[in-house]
């Protein structure tokens, strides 16, 4: 029982940046921007937030570093991507690569160093309560806060005006347009935004999660993990934390198996999630193929439930919208 | 509210849409705006909109200018348009596209509003819907009544009864009328059919080559309103040429067959095709015509069944086999799915017919661009082209061997006259026993091509009937799903 209480625990934490990151790139999809540069900017944050704690000795102040970081870069997206017109997949693959090597050869001074790490909270009232208690009781204010994120957002995005408009400008931008949104403005604050989250997530790494700064830092690959974790989870804030909570599994999964089978090499459980990963991928779009259509035609009960597994990208999702040119 | 249109230019580029308008709308007044494809009709109704600004020239409403006009603030004037491709938002919800953009209220209140105002007019929809599933004809309904609840005084209709049922059309009129009479709106109603004019309008606005050519009150003369609208060379009522008997023998057959579509399934489809024969399919949008038209291409999977050509079967067999047995689909998106936007005629022409096999028995490039009157050079894009013209290159692309011609929507989008001509080579290629079938928002078309019609509700085949068994009336009743199939 209290061996897996502490499992989930581990997950949850684990767990928490994955889920800041991948809500930060769902709000900025489904605005109709893609901002690929995840994977760097993550680096970047997170070697950012470490050095300012570092220095300043303050951890929260490394955290707003991160933030400021992730917002630059979705910055730099932004003004290339909506505001100039050029194309966001190409700018956000630079910057990922340039925010990777920028972050280690910034960070270099501070690797392998100790520094701060942000508290860990304990809440009363549920830190007491049996089963409940080791799993929630005692966390890090980052997993409390993409806990909350992911609620927060959910309600946000579905029973909020904002929301609706939000998921608007990234479907039909020009519709959007002829009904007074202001379209470029939305896609430039919501690109912003997440941008910011994706900063946090890196924070979350180098301050509580992965606490440290080093080469490699142990946050690599999140950010692609993320983008693909957007798609899974269909532009959906429960759903994306839900897969980023199942690679977080499957990777606490990976360090127990290695324990109980020492004689299997160690890389295998460190890379077997992400072929795992793939095949969850491939469940979840069944929606789009054919015996799936047949079967929801044989029993029209099921239309509704079936439907829910028919994923579809916000349709604007990577197209310029400019209201000056003339169609 | 009173529009008025002074000395209204547009230009794009060297092409002139609007020359010199000048006209006057009163409130509580049903006005036809008729023109034929390119006569600028669109690019007037998109400047009072607030699409697009004039190039010179100013708009007036009650009297006061309207500069800097957008789409927004068009519509907080008090003009709203309803576009013949709504414009709105096919992955959300229903009662989610009646509230963006409209009043601010909460969930509970947008809901009770939309039901009030559904009821008033007559319009059932459901609010948890997600609007692509619902027909054009609701789409539009819904569209209506969020323009109406911002309180619109000028309504544009763009072309608004293709694609949507007799019954919807009927109820459109009806509500345009209340409208008009009892509120005091200005309508606008936008169009190429002059009996829906003629049946609406109190007065008639033609429009000739972004010219102001004629402002009528009703009653209206057909002969007339075709003059004004044609000029005098075509005289609106060309003939067309006989189409040929259909020769002998079933050249194919479906038996049973279940397409599956992206969207839906169409069960149970058996059909005999003769050679030479043309087959018009007559359905609202997505009653699965469509996807018949697919399923005979080789691009929808036949789950059960037999398709059969020339005594060979041909279900699960890939789109090349169908392609190389002689089978030919030209789809209706012509420039996305049917050309290549940014290749040159040459490329097309080359791309089509590959001097492979040492001889070709095709055409070249410059003789196609000639035959079949394509205005651009060899170097032209297709994106450059007209509609009339990617059509015409589409089916100058079109392989001679061809035994079964696919066509959606062959004349949309193209003027009276493009129209004809299109027509025109496709009775050429049935004379010489090429099978043809053909889906149509134009009963009219259908009634005047084809041998047989196919008519579709609901994603079922629900009538096969020669032509002369059925009236354009009857086919629009068993569209809407009135009626006894046959």
């Amino acid at each position: 029982m209290d061996f897996l209480a502490l499992t989930l625990a581990g997950i949850l934490s684990a767990g928490a940046p994955l889920v800041l990151a991948t809500l930060g790139e769902t709000l900025t999809e489904r605005a109709g921007v893609i901002n690929l540069s995840l994977d760097g900017t993550i680096l970047l944050a997170a070697m950012t937030a470490f050095a300012l704690a570092f220095v300043s000795g303050n951890p929260w102040l490394g955290l707003v570093g991160s933030i400021a970081v992730g917002m630059a870069t979705a910055a730099i997206v932004v003004l290339i991507g909506p505001v100039l017109g050029r194309s966001q997949l190409a700018v956000g693959f630079i910057l990922t690569l340039l925010c990777r090597d920028l972050a280690y050869f910034l960070g270099h001074p501070y690797a392998r160093q100790f520094g701060p790490e942000l508290p860990v909270w304990s809440i009363p009232g549920i830190r007491d309560l049996p089963f409940i208690g080791p799993i929630l009781g005692y966390q890090s204010p980052v997993v409390y806060l993409s806990l909350g994120l992911t609620v927060f957002l959910w309600w946000w995005l579905f029973s909020t005006r904002a929301g609706l408009e939000l998921r608007a400008v990234g479907e039909e931008p020009w519709a959007a347009f002829a009904r007074g949104i202001k379209v470029q403005r939305l896609r430039i604050m919501y690109t912003l935004l997440g941008g910011a989250l994706v900063g946090l997530a890196g924070g979350a790494f180098s301050l509580a999660v992965k606490p440290g700064w080093g080469r490699p830092q142990g946050a690599e690959g999140a950010g692609w993990i993320a983008l693909a974790i957007v798609i899974f989870g269909g532009w959906h804030p429960l759903r994306a934390a839900l897969g980023a909570y199942l690679f977080a599994t499957l990777q606490v999964l990976g360090i127990y198996l290695q324990e109980q089978f020492p004689g299997l090499p160690a890389p295998l459980f460190q890379v077997a999630p992400f072929p795992v990963m793939i095949l969850t991928l491939l469940l979840v779009n069944v929606g789009s193929t054919g015996w799936f259509q047949e079967l929801a035609f044989r029993y029209p009960g099921m239309k509704r439930w079936l439907s829910r597994w028919q994923v579809t990208a916000p349709a604007a999702l990577g197209q310029d919208f400019r209201p000056e040119r003339e169609t | 509210m009173r529009v008025e249109f002074q000395d209204i230019h547009k230009d794009y580029g060297r092409v002139r849409a609007n020359v010199g308008i000048n006209l006057v709308l009163e409130p509580g007044r049903i006005y036809g705006l008729l023109g034929e494809n390119g006569a600028g009709k669109s690019t007037l109704m998109r400047m009072l909109a607030g699409h697009t600004q004039p190039s010179r020239g100013r708009v007036l409403f009650n009297g006061k200018n309207a500069e800097g006009l957008n789409p927004s603030r068009a519509l907080a004037m008090g003009v709203g348009m309803l576009y013949q491709d709504p414009m709105d938002f096919p992955a959300l919800d229903v009662w989610e596209n009646f509230r963006l953009g409209g009043t601010k209220r909460d969930k509970k209140r947008t809901l009770s509003r939309l039901q009030e105002l559904g009821e008033r007019f007559h319009f059932r929809l459901s609010p948890q819907e997600k609007v692509s599933e619902l027909t054009v004809g609701e789409r539009q309904q819904l569209e209506l009544l969020r323009l109406l609840d911002l309180g619109v005084k000028v309504l544009i209709l763009d072309e608004p009864t293709t694609g949507i049922s007799v019954t919807q059309k009927e109820m459109l009129f009806t509500t345009m009328r209340q409208l008009a009479r009892d509120k005091g709106r200005t309508i606008i109603f936008v169009s190429h059919k002059l009996t829906e004019v003629e049946e609406l309008c109190q007065e008639v606005i033609v429009l000739r080559q972004g010219r102001l050519v004629a402002k009528l009150q009703s009653p209206f003369q057909s002969d007339e309103l075709l003059k004004l609208m044609f000029g005098d060379e075509h005289g609106g009522t060309a003939e067309c040429p006989e189409r040929s008997q259909p020769g002998e023998g079933e050249f194919i057959q479906l038996e049973d067959v279940q397409l599956l579509g992206d969207k839906y399934i169409l069960p149970d489809i058996s059909l005999q095709i003769r050679p030479g024969e043309i087959l018009g399919l007559a359905g609202l949008e997505g009653s699965g015509q469509e996807l018949l038209l697919r399923g005979l291409a080789g691009l929808a999977r036949a789950a059960k069944g037999r398709i059969i050509f020339d005594g060979e079967e041909f279900q699960g067999r890939p789109y090349l086999k169908f392609r190389q047995a002689g089978i030919h689909f030209l789809p209706a998106a012509r420039l996305e799915h049917g050309l290549f936007p940014d290749l040159s005629l040459n490329e097309h022409f080359h791309l089509a017919f590959p001097p492979r096999n040492g001889g070709r028995d095709n055409l070249l490039p410059e003789e196609g661009i000639r035959k079949f009157s394509i205005q651009g050079q060899l170097t032209t894009s297709a994106r450059a082209l007209s509609g009339g013209n990617q059509q015409r290159l589409l089916l100058a692309l079109i392989p001679a061997q061809t035994k079964l011609l696919l066509l959606e929507h062959p004349t949309r989008g193209l003027d009276h006259g493009a129209g004809q001509q299109v027509w025109n080579h496709l009775l050429g290629r049935c004379r010489q026993n090429t099978a043809l079938l053909f889906s149509s928002a134009d009963l009219d078309e259908i009634k005047a091509h084809s041998h047989r019609v196919l008519i579709f509700y609901n994603r079922q085949l629900v009538a096969d009937l020669p032509n002369h068994a059925i009236s354009v009336e009857e086919m629009g009743r068993l569209m809407a799903g009135q009626g006894r199939a046959v």
